[in-house]
């Protein structure tokens, strides 16, 4: 089974708005759906320039941006992501 | 080729002693193309050891400034020196070590010395023991033989000069192990096992660990003052930092031929610059989280590249450390740890600072005061020439 890419933007606007925080993610995660992970932290790919719609921290869930990202939203992205790939 | 000139030192003064009868003193000419040393050991300890022992060098360090013939300016030194009402004696050792020329391939030097344990000279991991010339001091009323030695020599890349007071030799002295003290012959021993394990090693962490050594054998209670100076000549070791990328696109290749082609150790601080890079010469950029502790953003690696950073955070916390004098031995463990020992490492520092501004960073709402790039590479240009003496370039891309 693939496992679902988590990547972490760790530019500098991301950092300051919190992404440093949300690495260490997996332990936040249920143990159940944590084997299904996998975190990556990745550089700026320009998104946080435009705060209207991709507020850093920028944070992808299985190729899906998420703005503004905390703990809750990447959980969810995550969960949602297993559900879609009939995982559970 | 210019050479690269160490010089350091070491000392730890007499237990309970606040003020020292060995003085160390370093001057370089505005050129950097002469170097003049002098280590002195003054009769005694303490305050009066210290006058004698900062009269010595100071006058050391002028002559030897001067045009006037080394051996010349140790015999008037002797001559000045106040003398000593019980023992008759004015009596201040010292060693005085000039370099010129040193923007030639090969360092011309001087060294005079008076009663202090002979220099010792390191070349390709063995001793060289150069011609010493014998001049035999006749003083009125002097209450033995003196002589100084004076030795001309030609360094080249390599090389190191190790000098040191009678506080390292006579280590130990008394004690069961080393009635006698440590010795010269020990000494030397010592020092060529530091220089085998770490061929690389400073001045200052050589004369540094020679005079650990010494207190250690004193049982960490120096019983006189323990000096050791430390001079290694070497090739400059030169770094680039790039950071930020250059004001438009149609530079991005000149940027890239920079790094690359710079002769030395390789920063890029900033996502943005090293993604340009990984562009344009087809390297893989990967994050990595082995140093990273929470605190500042983490580094990436890629080939070719010794340190690979986030810009403004990392480079403003460099600019507090250096700012506050921190030393290699302190580093925190992270990127900018990294990064402060590169910087630390290198004698000469060439900054490439791209004048794009970068928008993430003009939006308001971000809840912190980032300072430009031009002023927070300004502050860590001047803590490194302050701070450290090193030497730096300033180029805006
Ligand atoms: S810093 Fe994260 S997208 Fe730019």
């Amino acid at each position: 089974m693939e496992k679902i890419i988590v990547e972490i933007c760790t530019g500098t606007a991301c950092f300051v708005m919190g992404s440093g925080k949300l690495l260490s993610i997996e332990e936040s995660l249920p143990a159940n759906i944590r084997d299904y992970v996998e975190v990556q932290p990745v550089l700026c790919c320009g998104l946080c320039r435009d705060w209207t719609n991709s507020k850093p921290p920028v944070v992808s869930v299985a190729g899906k941006m998420i703005a503004g990202a905390d703990e809750e939203k990447i959980i969810k992205a995550v969960m949602a992501a297993l559900e879609g790939g009939n995982l559970c | 080729m210019s050479y690269f000139i160490e010089v350091d030192y070491s000392q730890y003064f007499k237990d309970g002693q606040s003020i020292g009868g060995d003085v160390f003193l370093l001057s370089r000419g505005e050129e950097r193309d002469r170097i003049i040393c002098t280590l002195s050991d003054g009769l005694g300890s303490g305050v009066k050891a210290n006058v004698l022992a900062n009269l010595t060098a100071h006058m050391a360090q002028k002559y030897a400034a001067s045009s006037i013939d080394m051996v010349k300016s140790a015999e008037i030194i002797m001559n000045t020196l106040p003398v000593c009402r019980e023992r008759k004696i004015s009596y201040s050792t010292f060693t005085i070590l000039r370099m010129e020329n040193l923007k030639e391939d090969k360092v011309r030097t001087s060294i005079v010395e008076y009663d202090n344990p002979g220099f010792l000279l390191l070349r390709g991991g063995a001793y060289v023991h150069p011609e010493k010339q014998r001049q035999e001091l006749k003083r009125p009323g002097a209450f033995k033989d003196e002589n100084l030695f004076h030795t001309e020599l030609e360094l080249e890349a390599g090389d190191r000069i190790v000098f040191f007071t009678d506080g390292i030799t006579q280590a130990g002295l008394g004690t069961k192990p080393l009635p006698l003290g440590w010795r010269e012959g020990n000494v030397k021993e010592y020092i060529l096992d530091l220089v085998e394990n770490r061929p690389d090693i400073s001045a200052y962490e050589l004369a540094s660990a020679v005079t650990a050594k010494a207190r250690a054998l004193d049982i960490y209670k120096a019983k006189d003052d323990i000096t050791c100076a430390s001079v290694y000549i070497r090739k400059p070791r030169r770094l680039i930092v790039s950071t930020g990328p250059p004001i438009d696109e149609s530079r991005d290749e000149r940027l890239v031929a920079a790094i690359r082609d710079f002769d030395g150790r390789k920063v890029i601080a900033g996502g943005t610059t090293a993604q340009i890079y990984s562009r344009i010469e087809g390297k893989k950029l990967q994050v990595s989280l082995s140093d990273f502790d929470g605190d500042l953003p983490p580094c990436a690696a890629m080939a070719g590249i010794d340190l690979v950073s986030e810009g403004m955070l990392t480079l403003n916390r460099i600019a507090e450390h250096l700012e506050t004098r921190i030393s290699l031995h302190e580093l925190p463990h992270n990127s900018a740890g990294r990064f402060l020992k590169l910087l630390l490492e290198s004698d000469r520092v060439r900054f490439l600072v791209g004048t794009k501004i970068n928008d993430a960073h003009q939006d308001p709402s971000i809840p912190f005061e980032i300072g430009i790039r031009r002023s927070i590479i300004g502050r860590i240009i001047k803590a490194l020439e302050e701070n450290y003496l090193k030497e730096t370039e300033l180029e805006f891309i």
